[in-house]
Formats: structure tokens, C-alpha cells, sequence
């Protein structure tokens, strides 16, 4: 019996380490190249653009064109003169075309700061909160513009594939009697390219929520964060990194329709793992996600705690609270995550204005950048846009946020500022992003964008230059495998 | 300080330095062309005792002064092969501050500095060496790590593989700290199913192949092995008992006696996490039994120390297990927040544990070795409550914790007179009843924008009537600094049992640290 027990204890290893060489190692036969094999460090994208005072167009040398393997970026690419045309058709009308109405003495060219005393116009063409911006930086916040650039207004499109979607599904999508997506009517693309009717702001809204940005949330994204106090003293310098995977309504990148069987038999929109590679204390905290398609359905949320080496479930519905040292709570989480629902928070939703605005222009070359001292934002291009203003009134008195309001690019259906306000009406919290272009893609992402998020309240704001490219990742690269192998 | 002390701090200062040098403070760099990164931290504290009962086993005004550095490196050659390094530095500097203070000597405290001013030796200094190969859904991890089991927050249940060092105490000691990595190989299996209810599932497996014995390092007794964290335990009244004199029975390094496996399956399913455990291993605290009489010594202020004579072993540990963690949305409330509360459970039936008789009523303490099956669980419940009126910005995070031991047939191998005494049975120095139960309650919420962090923390001990209460208030300046003052109150009723030891170790505490 002895020798017996003894042999099993020692087999045991043996046994174990045997089986596990022995276990087949399954790598996806993917029809994408595995985005590991392509994926740049935080360090490798510092040496193409340094997280300040750097200038250089990083995406016209390191952007996807180049970063990218070829045939990855073939498949991602289409016609221009196309997706011009089937996109100025779905949404009626070419951005061009439309603006120049509002101070039209205002003209292409730079400025500065000193030019805003002699240009009435400016100001009417600018939100409030951009209009401030205009100065050189100084306490409270980052993310002042003491100089920029009009260039003339683009014709900005989706890519073919979305677009074609788009159409094809036109009609299809379906808003139940208060106006709530029936969320099975939705099969991919832009649900309502022209937003009409009672529901016009809801069905803006669901705009938003279905987004395509980021090839259709199918990307891995790394960035620093900053965040700077109301002295300007850098009091957060982090650095995070996102997989993202699109399982709803796919249109760009295989499989089509749903990701697998089980998004489907789950209803499933989106999964994401976000981790922290920095500061100490939170490198290697991962949050796995999953967010339901039905706005009844309780999302998913994991955590891997590195201090404690495991996983934690978390609720999703901890939306409220603020994000690690952020000027952003989980619903805000890249610029508006929250769940449009007829049960929890619902909103009253209205169309405020529809008109031009001059806006931080998407950018194709990344040239923006960071300034060191003052933490401004540099070489910014403006460009008049045809924008939505949705005003989201909470109905719940209980939330943080007693109304929203959107500023949404009419061609693109791109937030570009949200303003969130606090239960006695003071602003609370402001998102600005311009979002990186890629004209041969037909796609909007934040690689090489500029992101501000500002806290009015206790006066800090965080800034942040992401770097992003499409990745096609597994469901193993959203588990739990996943989740403990990232972090220690 | 020594040379080898003085090398230590300087280094560890210089690395925090280099940090600073980056923008995030952490290095980052390329090693022939892959990514690799240098972080850590540099933290040093002190505590005061603020009991008003002065006695042997506490001493006024500056009661320690712990430097902690870690350095831990990270190197990715390949995108599923990672090399992770940490090496940690601690020091208590109250025994050179205090090495000609009369108190400090008279209750000899100062012979524990062997014990307690300097952690050497590699096994201390280096913390934790692995690599981690983790191909598709294989995960293999192989060195010196830690592997993290159950659901609880202050006390482990499942988390049996890898021993404790709390030889530092209870203050501003952070969990990770205690933990002590061993050498272990850990493989897991992970699939995502195509399934509507069952989204991830993994097996893990855990091998100890007994490279290097560790046992946890317990608050021992005895002012020369555990300094001013030893407890009070008197024989009679002004008799403490001191220092133990342990035939240590562990297994030596690389015994099949020392060896331990586990096994876990662990998934997710309708969004709720399992885990089912079986671990085979060796029981990480001693079980003591007396080899003879004890010895008497006399402290230089004249109090009489008894000492024990005991054999320490470290017998089999076997238990089956389940965890089980999830979210309640329909349970939230918009007025409380809109935050669901979750729940943990973690439960395990441990065979065959071995315990020690108690004594003292028929026979010497620590009689003999008893073995006894064991039900053990935790019930816990965490929730992000608002409060507008306490907080206006953000959420309180309560959790609440209840744990029950149960020992089967507690009285089975009792004499009559023993039973009708109450005797207790010991697991290593603590008492323990036929039920046991603990609760804890832990409260925190953050101020200007996450800067300021006051925590409540309330261990409440049922069965022995005890309670443990550290508040505490952190200043986090920025990412790299952040300023810790608490204070910690022990109290017990129930004589020599529990936290009545420790009744006199009331302490304030204050921590500056600087990661990097």
C-alpha cells in the first residue's frame, strides 16, 4: 500500500507535466493573421510618436498602410469613389455641400487665440466649451488650443462593406412604441442612416450605440492616459491596452452576421478584455467584458486582481463610479458606453439643433500632439461639420448625470463632444475626441486622435493619443484563460 | 547597518530614482529587440503602540519600522512567452533605532533582530522567478509563483497552496506581501464553448515537487522570535510564555513526503463564476505536539518565560472544494445606486486534518495529534452602495464576509473529564471549538477625485469574542506616491484564546510609499 501511495504522489507530476506537453497547442487557423504577430508595444509606438511635444505625422510612416500585413490591409481597403457615392446616397447628402452657411466669412486658414476678438464668427461657429478651449494652456485643465488650422470640409464616408450593409438592412431596423431598438431587427450597418420622425433622436442615439467605428470594434488599441491635476501636475501616467471584438451585426471582417453560434443563441453585441500596463498598482488589472445586445440583459464583467493572482466577478452594473483615477465613470468608457434602456435610467430624448459647427477635424496624418508645457493640444486642423445636438434628459433622479448632451457628426454619426451635466444642472464631465481617418479604409478610429476628458467638478482632466489598428481576435483572447495569463 | 543592508537600500533607492526617470515611472525597453519592463516599489512605515496596558509584551513609543522594496521585471520574447522577476528587500529598522533602548533589551525584543530586522537568505530575496508559455488555450506556468485560490478577502479557506508570512503583523501590511511564493508548475486548459449557458471553462492543475520546503511564518510566541508582535499568553500571573523550542519535522526539500497536487476545474456559466477544487498537499502551518516538560528562563527585567518543548509536523492536507461567485441585478436598487450586489460562496471538506489536543486538563498542552474531517465555508457579499448625503462623487464599497469551521466529531477522541472541561483542540497556537465562526466587514469610498481613501476594516471573531478594527486614511498624491495613517485595536475576552493575546499591540501605524 505504501509503495503504492508513494508511486502516486511522484506519477502524479510526472503524469501531469506529460499530459499537459502532450495537450495539442490550438491556434486558430484564422482567414486573419493572428494580430499578435503585428501588434506594436507601447515603447514601439513611443518611438514613432512620443507621448509629447512630437509633431511628427506618425500615421503617414506607421499608421495601418505601413504597420499592417498586406493582405489584412487589402481586405480592409475598397473603392474610394464607391464608398463616396453609396455613402453621400445613404445619408443624403455630401458634408461639402451643406456647410459654409453659418459665418461664412470665416475661411480656411490659421489662427490663434488672438484671432478670436476680430472673428465674431468663431464663436457662433463653435460649441461653448470648444470656444473656451482657445487659449494657451493654463490651470485648470489640459487640452487648451492656443493655435489651429480651418482646412476645407471633407466628404467623410464608411467603408463599402458597412455601407452596403447599411442599405441592404434600410427599413429593416425597428423601434418598439417608445422608441427602444427591438434589438433583433438590427443586422448590421448604420441602422438609421437618415434619423427621421418622432424617434429621430433615439434613432441618432442608436446610431452611436451600433457603432462602426474602430472597423466595426474589431481592434486592439494601447495608449498612455494622463491625468493632470488642476495645477496641471501630472497626477496619473498610465498605460492601457484593449482587445475588442464586435460579436453582432458584423459586416467588415469575417465571420458576417454573428461572430459564432453562441453570440448568437446569447444575443451577445461586444466583448473586450482592458488592461492597465501601467501605473505599478494597476499594471496588470484586466477587465473582461461582455455586453448583451438586449437592453434587459445584465452585462458580464470579470476582473483579474494581480495582487490577489485571481479572477473576481464584478458587477456590470457598477456603471456610476469613476474609472481608476479617470475623468470618466464605466458609462462614459470611450466617450459613451451606457446602455440605452426603457427600464434602467431611461432618458427623454430630443434633437436640440441641426447645423454646422467647426469641429477638431478627423485626422489622417496623427501630426497633432501633446504639448509638454501646458499640456495643450498642438497642430490641431478644425473643419466645419454638419452636426446633430441630442440632449438625453435623465428620467431617473437617482443617477449621476441629470442630462447628456451629444454633438454628432451628421455624415458619420461620430460623437465628437459630450457634455454631461450633474443632477442640479452644472456641468460635470466633457469628452472631446476627433478620431483618426483612413480615406482608403472608409474608417474612423482613434489612432492618432486626440482625447480629452475634463472634470469641471473637481477640476482634473485626463488626455490621451491612442494608437489603434484592426485586429481579428478569438473568443480565447476574451476569456478567462486570457484574463489570468496577461497580468502576474 | 551592514554593508550587505546599506547595498540593499541604496540599490532599491536608486531603481525608484531610475523610475522616476520615465514618464510612467516603470522602465521600459527593448532586450534584443522584444519588450521587457523593470517596476516596483519602495515603502517604509512606522507603528506605535498605543495600548494603555503596559506589559511584557508591548513597548511604548516606536514599535517598528519596516522598509519594504520590490523590484520585479518582466521579459516577453514571443507573444505567448513571458519571463517575470521579483526580488524583495525588508527591513524592520526599529533594531538599529532602537539597539541601545533599555525597554527594547529588558523584554528581549532585541533577540528577535535575527529573526525579524533583515530578511536574507535567496529564498526570502527572491520572490518570485517564473515562466509562463501560454499557446492558444494552454497556460503553463513553471518557478517560483503564486497561485491564488477561493473567493475570500482576510482569511483563506482554499487558498491553501501557497504559505503566509505574517511574521509583520496585522498593521498596514498589504496581502501581497504575506503571500510566499514557492516553486510550483501550474498548467491549465481553458475552451470556450459553443454553448447558450456555459461560456468558459478550465482545468487547472498544480504541482508542488517540494523544491524548497516553506511552511508559514507565522506571529510565533516569544518577545525573541516574534519582537513586539509576540502575544500574551500567560501560564499563571506573571509568567509569560516565550519562546517555543520546536524538533522541526518538515519535510526535507525534494521528499515525495512534501510533494502536493491540485486540481481545479473552474468556468463560467449564465454569467456566474464555479470552481470546483481537490488539493493534496502538506498542511502550510505546524501541528505541534509536547516532547517533554518545558523550560523556564528569566527575561533581564526578571520575568519568568516558560518555554515548550514540541514537535512541530506538517501533516497531509486534503480537502475537496467549490467556489461560486455572481451578480444579482434584479436586486439592485437606482436609489442605492443602481449597483448589484455579489455574492461569494466558498466552501471545502477537508479530510483527515490533523490537530493537536489542547491539554491542560488531563496531560501537557499540545497532548497529541488528533485527526478530524472538517466542513468549512464563507459566505460573502460585496456592494457599491451611494450615499449622497456621506458622498456626493462616489460609491461606498461594502463587503461583508461570514465564515463557519465545523470539526466532525470534535469530542471523538476525548477522556470524559476533558469533554466536560470544554477542552479546545489547537490548529499551530490557535484555539478551536466544535463551531467557529468569524465575520468581517469592510467599508471604503474615495474623496477629490479618488485622491483621499478612508477604509474601515472589522474582524470579528464569534466564537472567542474578539473583534479587530483597523481604520485607516490614504493620501494617494499621484500614481507614485501615496501616504497611508491607520491605527489597529485588538481585543479579546476570552483569556489566552483568540485576539485576547494581542490585546496590548493597539498600535498607530503611518506608510509613505512610492512605486515606480
Amino acid at each position: 500500500m505504501r509503495k503504492i501511495k508513494q508511486l502516486r504522489l511522484s506519477t502524479w507530476g510526472l503524469l501531469f507535466v506529460l499530459v499537459v506537453l502532450a495537450s495539442a497547442v490550438a491556434v486558430s487557423a484564422a482567414e486573419y493573421p493572428d494580430p499578435k504577430t503585428y501588434l506594436p508595444t507601447l515603447s514601439n509606438v513611443d518611438k514613432h510618436k512620443a507621448p509629447y511635444d512630437d509633431p511628427r505625422p506618425y500615421l503617414t510612416t506607421f499608421g495601418p498602410k505601413q504597420v499592417l500585413p498586406k493582405e489584412l490591409y487589402s481586405k480592409l481597403s475598397f473603392d474610394v469613389d464607391a464608398m463616396k457615392s453609396l455613402w453621400a446616397e445613404l445619408v443624403g447628402f455630401k458634408a461639402p455641400d451643406i456647410v459654409g452657411k453659418i459665418a461664412p466669412e470665416i475661411k480656411p486658414g490659421k489662427y490663434t487665440y488672438k484671432d478670436l476678438a476680430k472673428n465674431p464668427g468663431l464663436k457662433t461657429l463653435m460649441w461653448p466649451d470648444l470656444y473656451n478651449r482657445i487659449k494657451p494652456g493654463a490651470p485648470p485643465h489640459s487640452g487648451n488650443i492656443p493655435e489651429f488650422e480651418i482646412i476645407p470640409t471633407r466628404q467623410l464616408y464608411w467603408a463599402l462593406p458597412i455601407a452596403e450593409a447599411s442599405k441592404n438592412n434600410l427599413g429593416k431596423t425597428k423601434l418598439d412604441a417608445k422608441g427602444y431598438l427591438l434589438g433583433d431587427t438590427w443586422a448590421g450597418g448604420v441602422p438609421f442612416p437618415k434619423p427621421s420622425g418622432p424617434f429621430k433622436a433615439q434613432q441618432i442615439m442608436y446610431n452611436l450605440e451600433k457603432r462602426m467605428l474602430a472597423w466595426e470594434l474589431n481592434f486592439y488599441i494601447i495608449s498612455h492616459v494622463i491625468g493632470v491635476n488642476s495645477s496641471l501636475n501630472v497626477d496619473f501616467d498610465g498605460g492601457y491596452d484593449v482587445k475588442h471584438v464586435r460579436l453582432a451585426g458584423r459586416t467588415l471582417m469575417e465571420p458576417y452576421g454573428w461572430f459564432d453560434k453562441r453570440a448568437k443563441e446569447r444575443n451577445e453585441f461586444k466583448t473586450f478584455m482592458f488592461g492597465f500596463q501601467a501605473p505599478r498598482d494597476v499594471a496588470g488589472v484586466y477587465e473582461q467584458a461582455l455586453y448583451s445586445n438586449d437592453q434587459n440583459t445584465a452585462d458580464q464583467l470579470m476582473l483579474y486582481i494581480p495582487a490577489m493572482r485571481r479572477v473576481r466577478k464584478m458587477s456590470a452594473t457598477d456603471t456610476q463610479d469613476p474609472v481608476m483615477g479617470q475623468d470618466q465613470i464605466y458609462d462614459d468608457n470611450e466617450g459613451w458606453m451606457q446602455k440605452l434602456s426603457a427600464t434602467r435610467y431611461p432618458y427623454k430624448y430630443e434633437v436640440l439643433e441641426e447645423r454646422e459647427y467647426l469641429v477638431p477635424a478627423a485626422t489622417a496624418d496623427g501630426a497633432e500632439y501633446i504639448s509638454s508645457k501646458g499640456k495643450e493640444f498642438r497642430n490641431v486642423r478644425m473643419e466645419r461639420r454638419p452636426l446633430y445636438v441630442v440632449k438625453l434628459t435623465q428620467k431617473d433622479p437617482n443617477y449621476v448625470y441629470g442630462h447628456r448632451i451629444f454633438y454628432v457628426d451628421a455624415e458619420t454619426f461620430n460623437f465628437l463632444h459630450i457634455e454631461n451635466y450633474n443632477r442640479k444642472g452644472k456641468l460635470y464631465r466633457t469628452w472631446d475626441g476627433n478620431y483618426g481617418w483612413f480615406p482608403e479604409m472608409g474608417m474612423f478610429s482613434w489612432c492618432g486622435s486626440l482625447i480629452l476628458m475634463r472634470d469641471h467638478v473637481d477640476l482634473h482632466s485626463g488626455v490621451q493619443q491612442p494608437y489603434q489598428l484592426p485586429a481579428a481576435w478569438g473568443r480565447s483572447d476574451m476569456s478567462m484563460k486570457s484574463l489570468s495569463s496577461q497580468g502576474k | 547597518m551592514g554593508k550587505g543592508l546599506f547595498r540593499w537600500v541604496v540599490s532599491a533607492v536608486a531603481l525608484a530614482l531610475l523610475g522616476i526617470q520615465s514618464p510612467s515611472g516603470a522602465a521600459e525597453f527593448n532586450l534584443g529587440g522584444k519588450p521587457a519592463s523593470l517596476m516596483g516599489y519602495v515603502d517604509q512605515g512606522v507603528s506605535t503602540n498605543i495600548s494603555r496596558d503596559k506589559s511584557f509584551d508591548n513597548k511604548d513609543g516606536l514599535n517598528s519600522a519596516v522598509f519594504m522594496s520590490l523590484l520585479e521585471g518582466e521579459y516577453k520574447p514571443a507573444p505567448n512567452l513571458k519571463f517575470f522577476v521579483s526580488g524583495k528587500f525588508t527591513a524592520d529598522l526599529a533594531y538599529p533605532i532602537l539597539s541601545s533602548n533599555s525597554e527594547w533589551k529588558d523584554k528581549e525584543f532585541n533577540k528577535s533582530r535575527g529573526a525579524l530586522f533583515v530578511d536574507t537568505g535567496w529564498d526570502k530575496v527572491l520572490n518570485e522567478a517564473y515562466v509562463t508559455w501560454s499557446p492558444g488555450n494552454l497556460f503553463l506556468r513553471v518557478g517560483k509563483q503564486i497561485v491564488g485560490w477561493g473567493e475570500t478577502d482576510g482569511f483563506r479557506l482554499m487558498d491553501q497552496i501557497n504559505p503566509v508570512d505574517q511574521r509583520r503583523g496585522l498593521g498596514d501590511v498589504e496581502f501581497e506581501n504575506t503571500i510566499i511564493p514557492i516553486w510550483l508548475v501550474r498548467a491549465n486548459y481553458y475552451v470556450q464553448p459553443q454553448s447558450s449557458w456555459l461560456q468558459d471553462i478550465g482545468l487547472e492543475t498544480v504541482f508542488n515537487p517540494n523544491a524548497r520546503f516553506q511552511a508559514d511564518r507565522p506571529i510565533d510566541l516569544g518577545n525573541n522570535v516574534s519582537g513586539v508582535w509576540a502575544p500574551d499568553v500567560q501560564v499563571a500571573p506573571g509568567v509569560q510564555l516565550g519562546s517555543t523550542n520546536y524538533v522541526n519535522k518538515a519535510p526535507q526539500d525534494w521528499s515525495r513526503a512534501g510533494m502536493e497536487f491540485g486540481a481545479r476545474v473552474k468556468g463560467v456559466a449564465n454569467d456566474m463564476i464555479f470552481s470546483l477544487n481537490y488539493f493534496n498537499g502538506i498542511s502550510n502551518s505546524g501541528q505541534l505536539r509536547s516532547l517533554s516538560g518545558p523550560d523556564v528562563t528569566l527575561a533581564p527585567d526578571g520575568t519568568p518565560v516558560v518555554h515548550l518543548n514540541v514537535e512541530e509536523r506538517f501533516p497531509r492536507y486534503q480537502m475537496v472544494g467549490a467556489t461560486f461567485t455572481s451578480d444579482f441585478p434584479s436586486v439592485s436598487s437606482s436609489a442605492l445606486g443602481g449597483v448589484a450586489p455579489v455574492l461569494r460562496l466558498e466552501g471545502e471538506y477537508v479530510l483527515n486534518n490533523t490537530l493537536s489536543t489542547a491539554g491542560g486538563v488531563i496531560g501537557l498542552p499540545f497532548g497529541s495529534f488528533v485527526k478530524k474531517d472538517e466542513i468549512r465555508y464563507v459566505v460573502g457579499v460585496d456592494w457599491k452602495v451611494k450615499s449622497d448625503f456621506l458622498n456626493p462623487k462616489a460609491f461606498f464599497f461594502i463587503s461583508g464576509q461570514f465564515f463557519h469551521r465545523h470539526i466532525r466529531d470534535f469530542d471523538k477522541d476525548m477522556a470524559p473529564a476533558e469533554i466536560a472541561a470544554g477542552m479546545d483542540l489547537k490548529d499551530f497556537l490557535g484555539n478551536i471549538k466544535k463551531d467557529n465562526y468569524l465575520t468581517t466587514l469592510l467599508i471604503n469610498t474615495s474623496y477629490f477625485h479618488n485622491k483621499l481613501t478612508p477604509q474601515f476594516f472589522w474582524l470579528r471573531d464569534m466564537t472567542l469574542n474578539g473583534n479587530m478594527f483597523k481604520p485607516q486614511l490614504t493620501y494617494d498624491y499621484s500614481d507614485k506616491w501615496h501616504y497611508t495613517i491607520g491605527a489597529l485595536f485588538l481585543d479579546g475576552k476570552v483569556p489566552q484564546k483568540g485576539f485576547e493575546p494581542l490585546k496590548n499591540k493597539d498600535q498607530l501605524f503611518a506608510t509613505v510609499k512610492y512605486r515606480f
